[in-house]
């Protein structure tokens, strides 16, 4: 009973393990990359410029720090939307 | 399924992991994506397999397989069904299990939430995660097997069931909210460690850095307070804090995970302070395992007393690999986590967060310094002394006072540099009100500490107020919108600052509370029914005692009647003398147990404790404790919990 | 070094210092009515060289020594052992649910004229549950 049970429990892991193997190696690469990072990374960089927006309204920046800092996170947005748009 | 299938997927846990750790660092050599797809299954095996062994321990303890010696030691065949659970994390050799089992629901979670983010760090997260569960399989397979046969030469007919202390639903959820605070750390460790071995972070990583902090800072601020919570309502000493060394174990990790999460936000918004940051993160975890070699290894008297066991070097050993590992890849790095900005001004939001940071790590220090010297004391010139509450009082509370104050100013200050005139209008509506609270203070007749802890505690909550208020008003005259939409709007798009905020408010509660115990109470008394006695203001009368027997114990219960100022009534308490295994011929194996009974209102507790019942002249003996304001320390701690749900935000980044 | 990264450097150094001098400060017991810091003796040490300072012991209680006072249940006398010394000890006071015969016990007082007057009492967790199956099973059978 118990010899059973271990053994399933290893097979059951081994497959489980060595499946990726048979896919060849294009399709396993494409499961890697994909766009969903730099999406997040868009929509933290907008949140960014949100956020520093309520500091200003607040008065917790200069009117000086808030400019440049903004046409900064503008500027980083801009170069992921055209990365991702090639 | 019987305890040889446990032990042996185990040890399938174990070999795997070894396995998929260096299919990683091979893949990180070759760069063959199938090796990365095998490698992160693999480790997908070791988490469900170590689960899958917690579920046979816990399978063995609800039916009570006397076979293996772990059930005959903690549970017995009339432990209720929930404690035969709770038993999981009673002794040693189980509760290690459940901590890897903690790590691999947290690990299992990192796998499908980075399916395809972060896949530079990826390969380095799990190889950081692997080495600290290679730690804990190693401790469970070898060292303490959850599994072990119980080793005797006679039938077992019974185990020996569970301290009565911890049948109890507080103590049944404290530890586990404890261990997903301590385990919790491991998962921001290693992706920091991963940045490092990357040579760089991007915003994502540290997002995602933040967020796990928010997680394991969350259950460890809630196990902290739910044990002080149990320690209040169970052990009848009235108080719910004496910096015992597991106590102290759990505090330091949190006062530094507490500066971390300060100091990730400077990193996010203004890429400072990376160095600083990985210190930060390898010491939380390093005094997480450093915690639990205080209270696993025996160096520390304790009253918390596990037994001293072989593990304590171990552990230490293991501390110290993390530290020398972490601190010579800091090194190894350090020319590419230099930044070229600077702190401007001491009176900007950037200091303001350096300053919580320092005091936070002080804090910490002194803890810890209260807690080893006696070790270090013992080494060096074998005296052995003991440093009590009163030591860390002390020490403790003028800097708890100022780290209070700076939870005011700090969201007050600009960032870069706080200009005159705005410090003039954050600053005056708070201080107006802090100045205003002076004399009914003083006609309060509150001193010292007091004076200071309260008066800034109504300078920090008008400042947290205004805070709220201005930027309600903006969002207002932006959209339009009534105040109540405009509240909710407003803090679910920026959960992590007003979430924090909240936080603040529930620490203020909390330092309110604290106050209290400079007026604490107490009297120690005999009576016989019908008689009374005087504790300040209140009397208390003892109107009858009951004895009961109960299916596992024989109770006395005493009927107390309260009342105030000569005869206002105000209630009725029933503290009980409990004597469990009452029943059992061997006269050392009964327990007393006292049960004690509290009447709570925001501004003191009634805590009435039953010690004692003498038979034959009918005398019930009493102590009484009259502890004001405790009830605030309970109510902060929601309010904190309550904000760090807010702060910590699992919503999805929409796309 | 910048200007503004080296005032910030001194301060704080300034703010370590400042921590450093307070902490020993408070743990050399010049503030507060009572130092926070309690040696830690041996039930021997203290009777070969005894002093009048709060002191703490540690030992078990011996079998068959406690005695509580008649007229009032809270006074108790007992001896701590250790090892091969034993002390009388005074207390007055709530004794813990797990103070009987042989408890593991810390007690901290005052040692004066021979006898060791405690003011506080507390008993390590019940020993029993990490206990020894063996004595554990002989004791089930003798109830079958």
């Amino acid at each position: 009973m118990e010899i059973i049970f271990v053994i399933i429990i290893f097979t059951v892991s081994i497959i489980f393990i060595v499946q990726p193997l048979f896919l060849n190696d294009a399709q396993s690469e494409s499961k890697l990359f994909n766009s969903e990072s730099q999406l997040q990374e868009k929509s933290i960089l907008y949140k960014q410029i949100k956020e520093l927006e309520l500091d200003y309204d607040l008065g917790n920046i200069s009117k000086e720090d808030f400019k440049q800092i903004r046409s900064q996170l503008k500027k980083e947005v801009s170069i992921i939307i055209e990365t991702s748009s090639r | 399924m019987t305890p040889i299938v446990g032990s042996i997927t185990l040890n399938l846990a174990f070999g795997f992991c070894i396995l998929s750790t260096f299919l990683f660092l091979i893949y990180q050599k070759k760069g063959d994506s199938r090796l990365y797809h095998v490698s992160r299954n693999m480790v997908i095996v070791v988490n469900v397999l170590s689960l899958l062994a917690t579920i046979i321990l816990i399978r063995l303890l609800v039916v009570s397989d006397l076979n293996v010696d772990y059930v005959a030691h903690y549970t017995s065949l009339e432990t209720p069904f929930f404690y035969k659970i709770t038993a999981l994390w009673a002794g040693q050799s189980g509760s290690l299990l459940f901590w890897q089992a903690v790590l691999s629901v947290y690990c299992l979670i990192v796998v499908f939430q980075n399916k395809s983010r972060h896949i530079r760090y990826m390969p380095w997260v799990f190889i950081s995660l692997n080495c600290v569960q290679l730690f804990f399989l190693c401790l469970t397979n070898f060292i303490t097997n959850p599994f072990k046969p119980t080793e005797t030469d006679f039938t077992l007919l019974n185990g020996l069931g569970l301290n009565p202390l911890l049948q109890n639903v507080t103590m049944a959820i404290h530890p586990p909210t404890l261990y997903l605070g301590f385990v919790g750390f491991t998962i921001p460790f290693a992706f920091v460690i991963a940045g490092l071995l990357n040579g760089n972070s991007n915003p994502l990583l540290l997002k995602t850095i933040r967020k796990w902090t928010h997680v394991a800072w969350f259950f460890l601020s809630c196990g902290i307070i739910l044990g002080g919570w149990w320690a209040y309502q169970e052990l009848g000493w009235g108080g719910y804090w004496a910096w015992d060394p597991v106590e102290n174990a759990s505090f330091m990790p949190w006062l530094t995970g507490t500066a971390f999460i300060h100091s990730i936000m400077i990193q996010e918004k203004k890429n400072m302070l990376r160095v600083w940051n990985v210190v930060l993160i390898t010491l939380t975890f390093a005094l997480t395992i450093f915690g639990t070699f205080l209270t696993r290894s025996g160096v520390m008297s304790s009253v918390h007393s596990f037994t001293a066991s072989s593990l304590g070097p171990l552990f230490l050993g293991f501390v110290i690999i993390i530290l020398v590992v972490s601190i010579s890849l800091l090194v190894y790095r350090l020319p590419k986590l230099k930044t070229s900005k600077r702190l401007e001004s001491i009176t900007s939001r950037e200091s303001g967060f350096l300053f919580n940071n320092v005091v936070f790590v002080v804090l910490c220090f002194t803890v810890f310094w209260g807690t080893v010297f006696p070790v270090i004391s013992e080494a060096v010139n074998g005296t052995k002394i003991t440093v009590g509450p009163p030591f860390f009082n002390q020490v403790n509370t003028p800097i708890g006072i100022f780290l209070l104050g700076l939870t005011g100013v700090g969201p007050l200050l600009a960032w870069r540099k706080t200009s005159l005139s705005n410090m003039k209008r954050n600053l005056l509506i708070p201080l107006l009100f802090m100045i205003i609270s002076f004399p009914i203070l003083w006609y309060l007749e509150y001193k010292n500490y007091v004076f200071i802890t309260l008066s800034l505690s109504v300078f920090v909550i008008s400042a947290i107020l205004t805070e709220f208020i201005r930027g309600i008003k903006i969002r207002k005259n932006k959209s339009g919108e009534t105040i109540l939409l405009s509240i909710i709007k407003m803090i679910s798009q920026n959960r992590s600052r007003y979430g924090g905020y909240i936080v603040h408010i529930g620490i203020v509660f909390m330092f309110v509370g604290f106050t209290g115990h400079a007026f604490d109470k107490e009297k120690e008394f005999g009576l016989s029914p019908g008689q009374s006695e005087l504790l300040g203001s209140y009397q208390f009368e003892l109107i009858e005692i009951e004895e009961i027997e109960r299916p596992n114990h024989l109770a006395w219960i005493a009927t107390l009647k309260v009342s105030e100022n000569q005869g206002k009534y105000l209630t009725h308490l029933y503290p009980e003398k409990r004597i469990y295994f009452h029943r059992s011929p061997d006269e050392s194996r009964r327990q007393p147990h006292s049960e004690l009974d509290i009447y709570s209102r925001l501004n003191r507790d009634i805590y009435s404790v039953f010690n004692a019942v003498d038979i034959e002249t009918n005398i019930a003996y009493f102590k009484i404790m009259i502890n004001p304001l405790v009830r605030w320390v309970w109510i902060g701690g929601c309010v904190l919990a309550i904000g760090a749900l807010i702060a910590f935000n699992p919503r999805r980044i929409q796309k | 070094m910048s200007p503004g990264r080296k005032k910030f450097t001194v301060m704080i150094c300034g703010i370590a210092c400042v921590i450093i001098f307070w902490v020993y400060w408070v743990s050399s017991g010049k503030i507060g009515d009572e130092s926070g810091l309690i040696q830690f003796l041996s039930v021997e040490q203290l009777k070969a060289h005894p002093i009048e300072k709060k002191v703490k012991l540690g030992g078990v209680v011996k079998t068959g020594s406690i005695r509580i006072s008649k007229k009032n249940k809270l006074d108790v006398e007992f001896l701590l052992k250790e090892g091969e010394n034993d002390l009388p000890i005074n207390y007055n006071g709530v004794r813990p649910d797990l103070f009987k015969d042989e408890a593991e016990v810390i007690v901290t007082g005052i040692y004066t004229d021979g006898v060791f007057q405690a003011e506080n009492l507390q008993t390590k967790c019940a020993s029993r549950y990490e206990g020894d199956l063996r004595t554990e099973a002989a004791y089930e059978l003798e109830k079958l």
